[in-house]
């Protein structure tokens, strides 16, 4: 025979209103948690000037005019791609990294290439280093679209 | 968004709702099953009209034209079948045991779960403001593939075969990609708005059908309580609007999940079954986790069907899947590089089914991102186990339990896909749990709105307990097909209207004036906050103004609603105009305040608009219509009064003039 808690439990009344404090606790806090969510996405600005835009934004901004070159001149399919770093060394840091995936993108339908010297073509994506110092060997610009964009091309041998 | 954009979704949306209204079981009435039909047909539209997509992507280079002409062919085909299917039937047997009620639960929960809806809306937005193009499998994988569609032609499948793009994962499926190109093609650019509203599309429809199907399992209360459990995951709502594909396979696992629970509602009929393959195939289409659930559906659907011996539910739930898979296969053999986790030495993977280490470190992620993955202030999981204490709940009937059985079966899936993942273990949790557990997220809230409710109708195959949550009473009574009706006086809805409780217009009208008082307030609340930065914004004559401060400032200083800056002199503020055509015109309101008397000139672009004296008590001060053109304008405030230090330290600031809850009117 069921005794003291087991008992008490077993009545209906008991469970029914845990039960309803349940759902009426889950309500409340599900309320809440509505509620905090908006405190925590940032509200947009009135103007878009405001504030720094986001990275892929501005990513489309800064490779629009190129994007529209590689467009015009018809070109598709792999094509070189130079950062600030030599290479592969694009993917060892968080901006060049994130750059040379942003720059992707935004050039579709070109596909980027970080062996450079395999490409006819190359586009240079620079934030800091200079175009002297990281346009390959064999490669001349061949349009500056300013910012440290460029677009390059295998000098004919 | 154009509205080109919003008729590509509607018209998406209406070959949805045609579809699954045209395997509908024919003992239902359509019309009393809106609320379900609907949202569902807006996953199942936006996955069939990937597939037409897709299909004429490969085939032609501007595939919106003929994908629209297919379109429109279903369309028109599936009405006609339909106008024919309801002028041969005799529809006054159908069932009609729907879920609309005029309770006063009703009422209350559907006001409730509406404010959240607007709340969460408005936080889905601001979250797709903040990245229009998602999170960074947003754009570097849903969305570039869609650029690939929408830009390269009948040749975009050759970006598959370019080892240079493996990090974006070629070989994942491609409804998401599809939908967002269509939306494109349909919308005339692409615009990140249209990539924003396919997926922001997905997450309505969730809560909407899982709110719809419980209201029709187990009644209003739980099913409101249910949608507000989903609204109030923070992760689900600002994920909704990231771009992923995860929210649109939570969508369709969901669905899924739901169809075989409603299918016990109606054995003898195959409509259901053949809808849960259909969605469980897009579910296939969708993620490539969608693909191992589509295979728990279908092997698990003939295990449990077969050995009762109905092999025509099995033949129903394998041709609505074979339907959704054609493309997916299509895709995975003829076109997709292999998939990175099942490539390579699978033998030498095997192995790590069996290292202690692996499990643990599973276990420890599990155990991390089961309580976290919901980013959630208030965790749900305790009030959602009492709530299971009331009498009678905690009983699933018929087909439903196979809910459950789904949930464990994919979360075993992922369990030994991380077993043998080829990846670093720690960073492959990290980067893809709690994702995974949002996927599963909807189905998990249905599975426990089922456990808290008892039926409301009746179900095949299980005996219908006394009591229970947001089922019993007159309310429950109303809801209840010819099969079942319980009594009032064993039912145990707690919240239930007493028998014959008539809903008074009164109630009615306090109903509607308390939901417009707090959606004023709402509105009002949103309208005032304003963007990291922002002193003040308004939507003004001719434009919009958002004021930033430039250089001569202290930091922003804040007391109960009254907030300022004080300036040691001279301090400039940044009006960003944007103007609908010419001059925007706005005024500026603002209080000043200074230690010592002054005198402080407000100049804007270099031309005086206000001159005035500033002391110790604040001098409101109004700069009425002032004419500002597009771009930036500088407001200068200056003082030649010397500034006052506030304290006699000597690190203590020097002071010149405050500027006090400056506003833009």
């Amino acid at each position: 025979m069921e005794t003291g808690p087991a008992k008490w439990w077993r009545r209906d009344s008991v469970r029914r209103a845990c039960g309803g404090a349940g759902l009426v606790a889950l309500a409340g806090l599900s309320g809440w948690n509505v509620v905090d969510t908006v405190g925590r996405v940032p509200v947009p600005p009135l103007v878009a000037s405001v504030g720094e835009p986001d990275a892929v934004v501005a990513m489309e901004r800064r490779l629009g005019r190129l994007r529209f070159t590689l467009e015009r001149r018809g070109l598709r399919g792999p094509i070189g791609y130079v950062g600030d770093r030599p290479g592969t060394g694009v993917l060892d840091g968080p901006q060049t990294v994130a750059d040379f995936f942003q720059a992707q993108f935004v050039l579709v339908p070109v596909v980027l290439d970080l062996s450079v010297e395999r490409r006819e073509w190359a586009v240079a994506n620079l934030r800091a280093a200079s175009p002297l110092t990281r346009v390959p060997a064999g490669f001349a610009v061949v349009e500056d679209f300013g910012g440290g964009v460029f677009l390059l091309r295998k000098a004919a041998p | 968004m154009t509205a080109t954009l919003l008729a590509g979704l509607g018209v998406a949306w209406t070959l949805g709702v045609l579809l699954v209204a045209a395997v509908w079981p024919r003992s239902r009435m359509l019309a009393a099953d809106g609320a379900v039909i609907l949202p569902l047909g807006l996953g199942v539209g936006l996955g069939a009209t990937s597939v037409l997509f897709f299909v004429a992507s490969l085939v032609v280079r501007q595939p919106v034209a003929i994908a629209a002409l297919g379109e429109a062919v279903a369309i028109a085909g599936l009405t006609w079948w339909l106008w024919r299917r309801r002028a041969v039937e005799d529809t006054s047997g159908t069932r009609r045991d729907a879920s609309s009620t005029t309770g006063w639960v009703a009422w209350v929960v559907g006001s409730i779960l509406a404010q959240a809806g607007v709340v969460a809306a408005v936080v889905a937005r601001r979250a797709w403001a903040a990245e229009p193009w998602g999170a960074w499998d947003g754009w570097a994988i849903w969305n570039m593939r869609a650029r690939f569609i929408a830009r390269a032609g009948t040749a975009w499948t050759d970006a598959l075969r370019f080892t240079e793009l493996g990090w974006s994962h070629l070989d994942y499926p491609l409804l998401v990609p599809a939908s967002v190109a269509r939306a494109w093609a349909w919308g005339g650019g692409e615009s990140a708005a249209a990539a924003g509203l396919v997926s922001v599309s997905f997450g309505a429809a969730t809560v909407a059908l899982l709110v719809a199907v419980v209201a029709r399992l187990r009644g209003v209360l739980v099913a409101g309580i249910g949608g507000l459990v989903l609204l109030g995951t923070p992760f689900f709502v600002t994920f909704s609007a990231n771009e992923h594909a995860d929210i649109p396979l939570g969508f369709f696992v969901l669905a899924t999940m739901a169809l075989v629970a409603l299918s016990g509602r109606e054995p003898a009929s195959r409509g259901w079954t053949v809808l849960a393959g259909v969605t469980a195939g897009l579910a296939a289409w969708t993620k490539n986790e969608g693909v191992m659930f589509a295979v728990i559906v279908l092997a698990g659907g003939a295990v449990a069907a077969g050995r009762r011996g109905e092999w025509r539910t099995v033949r129903a739930l394998a041709a609505g899947a074979a339907a959704a898979l054609v493309p997916v296969g299509y895709f995975k053999l003829a076109l997709a590089p292999g998939n990175d986790l099942v490539s390579g030495t699978l033998a030498a993977r095997l192995a790590q089914l069996v290292s202690p280490e692996r499990h643990a470190e599973i276990a420890a992620a599990l155990w991390r991102d089961g309580g976290g993955f919901g980013e959630w202030r208030v965790l749900p999981f305790v009030a959602m186990a009492l709530a299971l204490a009331t009498p009678g709940a905690r009983r699933l009937v018929g087909r439903e339990r196979a809910v459950a059985w789904l949930l464990a079966l994919t979360l075993a899936g992922y369990y030994a896909v991380y077993l043998i993942t080829p990846w670093d273990l720690a960073s492959h949790l990290a980067s893809s749990l709690p994702r995974l557990l949002v996927q599963l997220w909807p189905g998990a809230v249905l599975w426990w709105c089922l456990l808290a409710g008892t039926a409301v109708d009746g179900a095949k195959g299980g005996a219908r307990p006394p009591g229970g949550l947001g089922a019993g009473g007159a309310h429950a009574a109303d809801q209840a097909g010819p099969e079942v009706r319980p009594h009032p006086q064993t039912s145990g809805d707690i919240l239930a209207a007493p028998s014959g409780w008539k809903l008074s217009r009164g109630f009615a009208a306090a109903v509607c004036a308390a939901n417009a008082a707090v959606a004023l307030a709402g509105g009002w609340w949103f309208a005032r906050q304003l963007a990291p930065g922002e002193e003040a914004a308004a939507r003004v004559a001719g434009g919009a103004v958002s004021v930033v401060a430039g250089e001569g400032w202290f930091g922003r200083e804040r007391h109960g609603r009254n907030t300022w800056r004080w300036s040691p002199g001279r301090g400039e503020l940044k009006l960003h105009v944007e103007a609908r055509r010419g001059m925007a015109r706005a005024g500026l309101g603002f209080a000043l305040r200074s230690i010592t008397a002054r005198t402080v000139a407000v100049t804007l672009d270099g031309r005086e608009v206000w001159r005035g004296e500033a002391g110790p008590k604040q001098t409101p001060v109004v700069i009425p219509d002032v004419a500002l053109r597009p771009g930036i304008s500088t407001l200068v405030f200056a003082s030649e009064a010397p500034p006052v230090r506030e304290a006699a330290d000597p690190g203590a600031r020097a002071l010149g003039f405050a500027v006090y809850d400056l506003r833009v009117e």
